[in-house]
């Protein structure tokens, strides 16, 4: 045996021994792992979860006289305080001055009134007697008028009886130089009666219209005095505002809350006055707790009002709380309001809190991992895993297999029936990208 | 000295002349392992340039040169580094390969020492049968070897490959030769000196039919190394099959790697050919001969 050559023979048995082992690590290593499932009967559940912030609700206002001057405010937004509790106090010896300068200013008021009142008794008086004298002047002018008509024409049809009766009494016989004339003197008398007649009609319309004037100027010159009432009112006012000053100086100037809240917000500053609106905001406590937040559009679909809210805070989770508003916001989230029952002092407003609506859809009966589902183009497909006879051994490869996705969330895609068969085993999850035909190695768990 | 220039010239052009049909004739031979070598040198492009016609059937000749214009050994490290499919062919050729080798020593040189030491009446008549069986081309022989090991059960596992292979005929008739040459009168020497007939095939007949079984074993070596049809009648499952049967499953696409693997291939065999070259002209003169 030549030895060179039998040595190299051996060599060659190692080398390639070697190699051998480099291959089969190579491709072991070079073969993605993947994990499949097969598909399964699954009702698809949609959680939407979302951190939300707990915020005020079923507020009102709490109120105090205005222009006192704070001495000390005690509490602050958010905090939640009992019936009764004090909130802030004002200084009482400056409400006990703005209390006497109240009174005196009623007292003002009321002397104003009465002023006011007597001023108008005299003024409705003298309209009255005003407005009965003109009236008499009216009335007055009208019978005169219709009196010096009357007698006009009762003068003008004098003057037209004697001309019919000296008509009358010359009727057959020719008319002579001094009746003719006679005639005319009395056409004459009747023209100038009919002309007073219209002269006396004329001045008694004129003499009516000034006195009908002189009339509506009385009843038009009645200016209404308002002046008592305004005083009245004013008083009233003052009277209201000085038993609020007494009530809060009764109370050595504590303003307290109404009723058991959380204090939403503060409008009172130490040293300055009391508004004239709020001093308080506060939510009740028996109102619930309203919490707030923001979601995706794709999430909001799986949303309806009234759908049931596990709300989690401090690691403990809490019931009983629904879906009450949904609402567009900005840049394609949705606003999501939720309210419920539950103890006030685990929610204080501006805590964060997470929200969890859980929807279940119908049982799908092809269902398969969400991680399973690619898109390529629009279209969704799977990779399940075929097996084959090989040099090595019988080993996976992948075949993509289109598939319409009817209902998805983040775990599971429920696939159209007739998508997959019910053995099959499709790729759940792959530790690189794989591709159809490409050799897989299956992961055992 | 001008006479000496002239013998010299003339008989240059002699050996020349007499040389040339053996050189053409070898570089015919040696084509194909050159072209394997630089093949399995050249990358992709340009094998796919040179062998056109023949990969994709395109029209012209197939080019070729002896130096790759652009020499890589990506297809050796391919095949190396990320074909494992090759190694585990290659170990089941080799497992094949040494199951009948073993076998063979085993059964066949027993029998060899038998027949050639051992006259018996038929003697003649059994080796003849074993010239005749060993004539018979293996196309002869399948279907009864298929039923016979479908009976046993072993189609289909590396047994029905390798137990025909191990009673196979032509190491017997190989090693009778050598062994029949093996001189009665040292034989009988030891069986004087005591030596059972056991001792004497392992101590006297066995270092003296050395050449005979050595050769056999190299011979079948190579046959069992490039063995293709007994597989292919009686191995269905991929994982069992030898690389004589994995080459020419690689495509055309992958000529490079088709050309890197059948250089390692090669190799094997070639390099045992080298070892036991000696051995192998003794023995194949002597079956040519003593035949």
């Amino acid at each position: 045996m030549n030895r060179f050559y039998a040595k190299s023979f051996a060599a060659l048995l190692a080398v390639l021994l070697f190699f051998t082992f480099v291959s089969r690590a190579a491709d072991s290593f070079l073969v993605t792992c993947v994990t499949v499932e097969k598909p399964s009967a699954k009702k698809i559940e949609h959680i939407v979860a979302a951190d939300g912030t707990v915020e005020k609700n079923m507020e009102f206002p709490v109120l105090t006289e205005a222009g006192c001057v704070v001495r000390t405010v005690y509490v602050q937004e958010g905090e939640w305080v009992g019936e009764g509790q004090l909130l802030a106090d004002v200084l009482t010896d400056r409400l006990a001055e703005q209390t006497e300068a109240l009174r005196e200013e009623i007292a003002v008021l009321k002397l104003q009134r009465d002023a006011a009142e007597k001023n108008a008794r005299l003024s409705e008086e003298t309209r009255d007697r005003q407005l009965a004298r003109a009236k008499a002047d009216y009335e007055r002018a009208a019978a005169e008028a219709e009196r010096a008509v009357k007698e006009a024409e009762e003068a003008k049809a004098a003057a037209e009886q004697a001309i019919g009766a000296f008509s009358a009494g010359h009727a057959d016989g020719g008319a002579a130089d001094g009746q003719e004339e006679a005639l005319a003197g009395l056409w004459q008398a009747y023209f100038e009666k009919q002309k007073a007649c219209e002269t006396a009609a004329r001045d008694g319309e004129k003499n009516v219209e000034a006195a009908r004037r002189a009339l509506e100027d009385a009843e038009a010159g009645v200016q209404e005095e308002h002046t008592a009432e305004i005083s009245r009112i004013s008083i009233a006012q003052k009277e209201r505002e000085l038993a609020g000053y007494e009530a809060l100086l009764a109370a050595d100037g504590k303003i307290t809350a109404p009723q058991a809240g959380t204090v939403t917000a503060v409008y009172l500053q130490t040293g300055q006055n009391t508004p004239d609106t709020a001093a308080f905001a506060m939510a009740k406590a028996d109102g619930g707790v309203r919490i707030t937040a923001d979601i995706p559009a794709a999430d909001a679909a799986y949303i309806d009002g009234g759908d049931a809210v596990e709300v989690e805070k401090d690691g403990k989770v809490y019931e009983g709380f629904t879906v009450t508003g949904i609402a567009q916001a900005a840049d394609g989230m949705v606003h999501v309001t939720v309210t419920g029952e539950a103890g006030p002092e685990a929610f204080r407003i501006g805590d964060g809190a997470r929200i969890t609506v859980r929807k279940q859809s119908g049982l799908y009966g092809t269902t398969v991992p969400r991680s399973a589902v690619y898109t390529e183009q629009g279209k969704n497909y799977v990779y399940v895993i075929e097996e084959r006879e090989t040099v090595l051994g019988r080993q996976f490869f992948t075949r993509k297999a289109e598939v319409f996705v009817l209902e998805k969330n983040s775990e599971y895609a429920a696939l159209k029936e007739g998508s997959l068969g019910v053995d099959e085993r499709v790729v759940a999850t792959a530790e690189r990208y794989i591709q159809a035909g490409d050799r897989v190695r299956l992961e055992t768990p | 000295m001008m006479r000496r220039k002239k013998r010299t010239a003339g008989s240059v052009l002699f050996s020349i002349l007499r040389c040339a049909p053996v050189a053409a004739a070898a570089c015919v031979a040696v084509g194909p392992v050159v072209f394997l070598v630089t093949g399995s040198l050249m990358g992709r492009g340009e094998l796919g340039e040179y062998l056109a016609p023949v990969l994709f059937g395109t029209e012209g000749f197939v080019t070729w040169r002896f130096l790759p214009m652009y020499p890589t050994f990506q297809n050796i490290v391919e095949l190396l580094c990320d074909s494992p499919e090759f190694f585990y062919m290659f170990w089941n050729t080799m497992r094949i390969t040494a199951g009948i080798l073993v076998g063979q020593l085993l059964c066949g040189m027993p029998a060899a020492w038998g027949l050639a030491r051992y006259p018996f009446r038929g003697n003649r008549a059994v080796y003849g049968l074993y010239i005749l069986l060993m004539l018979m081309p293996f196309q002869a022989l399948m279907l009864p070897e298929y039923l016979v090991l479908e009976k046993l059960s072993l189609n289909n596992t590396l047994w029905a490959v390798i137990l025909p292979g191990i009673f196979s005929t032509f190491p017997v008739f190989l090693m009778y030769r050598f062994f029949t040459e093996v001189p009665e009168e040292i034989l009988e020497a030891a069986r004087i000196d005591g030596a059972g007939e056991g001792r004497v095939f392992l101590y006297i007949g066995l270092p003296l039919g050395r050449t005979g079984i050595v050769s056999a074993l190299l011979l079948q070596f190579l046959e069992c190394f490039g063995m293709i049809e007994q597989p292919l009648a009686f191995l269905k499952d991929q994982t069992l099959f030898p690389l004589a049967l994995y080459l020419p499953e690689i495509g055309a696409e992958r000529a490079g790697f088709a050309f890197a693997a059948s250089l390692v291939a090669l190799a094997v065999p070639l390099l045992l050919f080298f070892a036991g070259s000696e051995y192998l002209e003794q023995g194949i003169a002597a079956s040519a001969l003593k035949g």
